[in-house]
């Protein structure tokens, strides 16, 4: 073993290896930071260029890529409060608001430094296990798949802070949204209404973006302040250097946090799209002030990123060394195996383990390099967040819907993401938790097709005694429901009290979404029973079953505090009044014309024209800004866009009525 | 016929195909042809594709830049509805993608377009086989004597679901199906759990993945390989299978009879449209010439491309044997026309598997 790992090492630091794995970090560096774009989408970019190469540099230029986009998709997380990719979720809970408060570069140290720490711990951890990873693996079959993906949506109580109620609701939308298009059991499409679009299911990144995405940049826009909250000149935050020291401060934290992101990143299918929720509800769960949670505690950045760069590695050798991809990244990499005419399995631990093992090398060396590259701009990437808001928000806009686009290049991919960024905005000002959302989003089709699986495997309910770890699980899930439970009685008993104190605007928008989530179980419910074979409507049925007294309980809930809140408001209309005044209303309106009108003007004269209008319009009528500069802005966009999406990423671009 | 007038005739000819020929390498010349594909990039289908366009771009005279873009969605129906709703036909657009054979047979939701009324550029098969697990059946003959086995499958309508249940119920097996796996790597995750016992899959998938994991070891035994049928319902032997039998062969050795049968008549009706016509390239409709010669020759000229062979060796284990559009353009307007006897059977068979 020790003679592959020397070997594996000469093979990493042979020229061009070395070089190939620079470029790949770069690609890597930028598809990362692009949102909606992500490490997929850059392996499909590099691949071709492969075919040409020995394995080690083939190899060290995917892994390059593949190891950094997790590094650098915290860029947007932490400073415009958008998931760069799947994978940096979770980050954006603490770190925007750590952005907000001018602490974008703490923020930034402390995830780049966790980021390499977590690559290079999670390679090393990988390599050591190498030996006895494949009992670990394959201890974990489908009932110990349903059950850590029930344990993982016992989360939503940790992420929905003192809302738990109205987190469980949030939680059974999203998993309601998954059971949209073909169920994977039987094949049948369920709630598509038609629309072929849906027949595939909703895709997460267009509901992330928007959910996340849209309502902040709409808040910058109507408030016109930057995203930070403080000047340049008063951000005394000890920058960088600050967050190096936070990460030294809660070594421990980082180290669990590596562990998990390395041994849940190995379980396939489950580990990359959790990892970062896992690691961050640990670290809740560890921490004994958990007061500064959502409102931008360091501890939030550190255990996300320090997972999800942990993780890879961890994803990487069942792959590789089994031929059991976790992940599509990894099933190209898997492609990219056979294509070099090698084969996923013992031998990659045998004849080829140099070639493993310099993978493995690669993963700890991008890392760092990338983590290294982004420290050096650190300090100016920091500064985005002291910048005018009209000066971003239609340059990230047009970003962030084309990362939309990516998801399936569909005007579907549109509508998904401003619908999810209108229920995201009204979400904020209701103060629901938007987590949980995205956490169903990604459990959803786990839960049902594992527990399906599982009863047809075990022909009944046997797997949950038979099996250790699912019992192991199942008191780890009854010890999580029962502080989540704690969390429901809490505010039920202050909420009374708060009430006559709560804004009035709050409490009506917040009933709004309980009648609307209240109407959207019932229609589900309606609509599981009418499917033809018990197994397509199932999971539907019972999500919403159990959703709907829990609505009922909160919609009353809300009616009473609203009633309450109205009353000492000096009635319904001034209610609604000093509501629309909190909002910003008109603004807000305003804002969601803006956008909205970019679909339709797409469908006319497609996007390459509407974007850059809506770039001129908006810099020129919102922001104020001098027609010469709001053309050369929209020139800008019309060039990036043309060039990187269509040009270079080759994504079908939509060209309208006028030009098709 | 004097000497000078052959002569001249000769040299009219010459000129006349010189002229055919630089007019098909002007036609593509300097132009960029978008090959749309139906699935996700980095999925299996769009790395195929991918690879293929490579070497298509070198045998398209005038080769032109070639890049392909991904349209998933619809189940896989939305290419075909793209190119089905062209309004207009330019020649620089080809729809490549699996096409799933079930789906228009049973007429999924979603699809609308007539794929037997797309010109056909060019079509490859794709066989795959089932294998099982050691622990329970020691040796492929006493499979019909082993109870309680479990077969583990995607979606009820899946060509490998609908195969792998076919041969099992047609040797009379005793097994229970597990239906619902997102796709061939689940199941055989789930296999190597011992979590079900018997899975369908490619070839390729096979020959990279369980046979150097699990074959190579003893704790999985291939059984027999779902063939290839031609457009004659003559079966295509693949030499790359080795000793491993057909289903046909299988059940004549394990049987001591030729398979016969309701399900086998369905099985036998099946295997061309589920495995006879895997990955397709199209035009939209109304495409005409010269664009459709010059794509459908560079297509066949790829397949016979030493150095592709090569490659699609390396990715699939095997070369994918090759449907012409004319046969390819039969099968499609076969799966348009089912009798209604034999979709009654399909319908209540997948319905049992759900």
């Amino acid at each position: 073993m020790l003679e592959g790992m020397f070997a594996g090492l000469s093979l990493a630091l042979s020229w061009p290896s070395v070089g190939y794995l620079l470029v790949g970090v770069l690609v890597g560096m930028w598809v990362g930071a692009v949102p909606g774009l992500g490490g997929v989408v850059g392996l499909i970019l590099l691949l071709p260029f492969t075919f040409s190469l020995d394995p080690a540099p083939a190899f060290a230029l995917l892994m390059g890529l593949y190891a950094v986009t997790s590094t650098s998709d915290t860029i947007s997380a932490i400073l415009l409060g958008i998931p760069g990719s799947v994978a940096s979720q979770a980050t954006i809970l603490d770190g925007y608001p750590l952005a907000k408060q001018g602490q974008a570069s703490r923020a930034f140290g402390a995830a780049y430094t966790v980021s390499a720490l977590g690559g290079v711990l999670g390679a090393i951890c990988m390599a050591a296990s190498l030996p006895f990873i494949l009992p670990v693996i394959f201890a974990f079959g489908l009932p110990e798949f349903l059950m850590l993906a029930v344990l993982g949506l016992t989360m939503v109580g940790v992420l929905s802070g003192e809302a738990v109620g109205k987190g469980l609701m949030v939680a059974a939308l999203g998993l309601l949204l998954t059971t949209v298009g073909y169920a994977e059991a039987t094949g049948v499409p369920r709630y598509y209404l038609g629309i072929d679009y849906l027949l595939d299911g909703l895709p997460i990144v267009p509901i992330a973006l928007g959910l996340f995405g849209i309502p902040e940049l709409l808040e910058m826009a109507t408030r016109n302040t930057p995203i930070s909250r403080i000047e340049l000149d008063d951000a005394k935050d000890g920058g960088m250097l600050r967050g190096i020291r936070d990460v030294l401060r809660h070594r421990w934290l980082t180290l669990r946090s590596a562990l998990i992101g390395v041994y849940v990143g190995i379980l396939p299918g489950l580990g990359g799209a959790i990892v970062d929720w896992i690691a961050y509800g640990h670290a809740i769960q560890s921490a004994k002030d958990k007061s500064q949670f959502g409102n931008g505690d360091i501890r939030g950045v550190i255990a996300p990123e320090t997972a999800n760069n942990a993780s890879r590695a961890g994803a990487l050798i069942p792959a590789v060394a089994f031929g059991i991809p976790g992940s599509l990244g990894a099933a190209i990499l898997l492609g990219a195996l056979v294509i070099k005419g090698l084969q996923p399995g013992p031998d990659m631990l045998t004849t080829n383990l140099d070639l493993t093992f310099s993978m493995i090398w690669n993963i700890a060396f991008a890392n760092v390099i990338a983590a290294g590259a982004l420290m050096l701009i650190t300090r100016q990437i920091g500064k985005v967040a002291f910048l005018p808001a009209h000066s971003v928000v239609p340059g990230v806009l047009v970003v962030l819907l084309m990362g939309a686009w990516a998801a399936t290049s569909s005007m579907g991919d549109w509508w998904v993401c401003l619908g999810m960024g209108v229920l995201g905005y009204v979400m904020k000002q209701g103060n629901w938790p938007r987590p949980p959302l995205i956490l169903a989003l990604v459990l959803g089709t786990m839960i049902e097709n594992n527990y399906r699986l599982t009863m047809q495997v075990y022909d009944g309910y046997s797997w949950m005694y038979s099996q250790p770890i699912v019992v192991v699980i199942e008191v780890l899930i009854v010890i999580a429901v029962f502080f989540g439970v704690r969390g429901i009685a809490k505010p039920a008993a202050t909420v009374s009290a708060a009430a006559a104190v709560t804004v009035p605007a709050e409490q009506i928008v917040s009933l709004g979404l309980s009648a609307l989530f209240l109407g959207l179980f019932a229609a589900a419910n309606l609509g599981a029973q009418a499917f033809e074979d018990a197994a397509t409507g199932l999971f539907p049925l019972a999500v919403s079953t159990l959703a709907l007294p829990l609505a009922l309980f909160v919609f009353v809930r809300d009616s009473r505090i609203c009633a309450r809140t109205v009353r000492a408001d000096g009635g319904v209309a001034a209610a609604f009044r000093t509501a629309a005044e909190k909002w910003n209303l008109g603004d807000a309106l305003r804002f969601f014309c803006y956008v909205g009108a970019i679909v339709p003007a797409s469908y006319v004269v497609g996007q390459l024209v509407a974007l850059p209008v809506f770039v001129a319009l908006y810099l020129r009528r919102w922001g104020g800004v001098r027609w010469r500069w709001s053309l050369a802005y929209a020139a800008g966009m019309l060039a990036f866009v043309w060039a990187l999406y269509s040009r270079l990423m080759n994504l079908p671009l939509h060209h309208g009525l006028l030009f098709d | 016929m004097k000497s000078s007038q052959i002569l001249g005739l000769l040299i009219t000819a010459a000129c006349l195909v010189s002229g055919e020929v630089s007019a098909q390498e002007d036609f593509y010349a300097g132009k960029t042809v978008t090959v749309y594909v139906g699935r996700p990039p980095g999925s299996g289908a769009d790395l195929a594709v991918r690879s293929f366009v490579r070497f298509w771009q070198e045998q398209i005279p005038g080769q032109p830049i070639m890049v392909v873009k991904n349209v998933p969605g619809g189940g896989g129906s939305r290419v075909w509805n793209l190119a089905w709703d062209k309004k207009k036909v330019n020649d620089l657009e080809i729809f490549f993608s699996p096409v799933s054979g079930t789906a228009a047979i049973i007429e999924e939701p979603g699809l609308r377009a007539e794929l037997s009324k797309m010109p056909l550029l060019g079509a490859m098969m794709s066989p795959n086989m089932t294998f099982a697990r050691t622990d329970k059946l020691k040796q492929a003959a006493d499979l019909p004597k082993v109870a309680g086995l479990k077969f583990g499958g995607q979606a009820p309508a899946h060509r490998f679901s609908l195969l792998g249940r076919l041969t099992l119920d047609i040797v009379g097996v005793d097994y229970r199906n597990v239906s619902g796996f997102s796709g061939a790597s689940d199941v055989f995750n789930a296999l190597r759990r011992g979590e079900v016992d018997i899975q369908t899959a490619p070839l390729n998938f096979y020959r990279f993945t369980v046979e150097p994991n699990m074959v190579a070891g003893g704790e999985v035994i291939p059984l027999w390989y779902n063939p290839l049928v031609d457009d004659a319902g003559n079966i295509i032997p693949i030499p790359e299978a080795g000793d491993i039998p057909s289903f046909d062969d299988y059940y004549r050795k394990v049987r001591g009879q030729e398979p016969s049968g309701e399900l086998f008549d369905l099985y036998k009706w099946l295997l061309p449209y589920v495995n006879g016509i895997v990955y397709a390239a199209f035009m939209p409709p109304g495409t005409e010439e010269p664009a459709l010669s010059i794509l459908r020759e560079s297509f066949a000229a790829v397949t016979l491309d030493e150095a592709y062979r090569a490659e699609e060796k390396r990715m699939f284990g095997f070369n994918l044997p090759v449907v012409s559009p004319e046969q390819g353009q039969r099968l499609l307007t076969d799966m348009e026309n089912v009798p209604d006897q034999m979709r009654d059977l399909l319908d209540s068979y997948i319905a049992q598997g759900k």
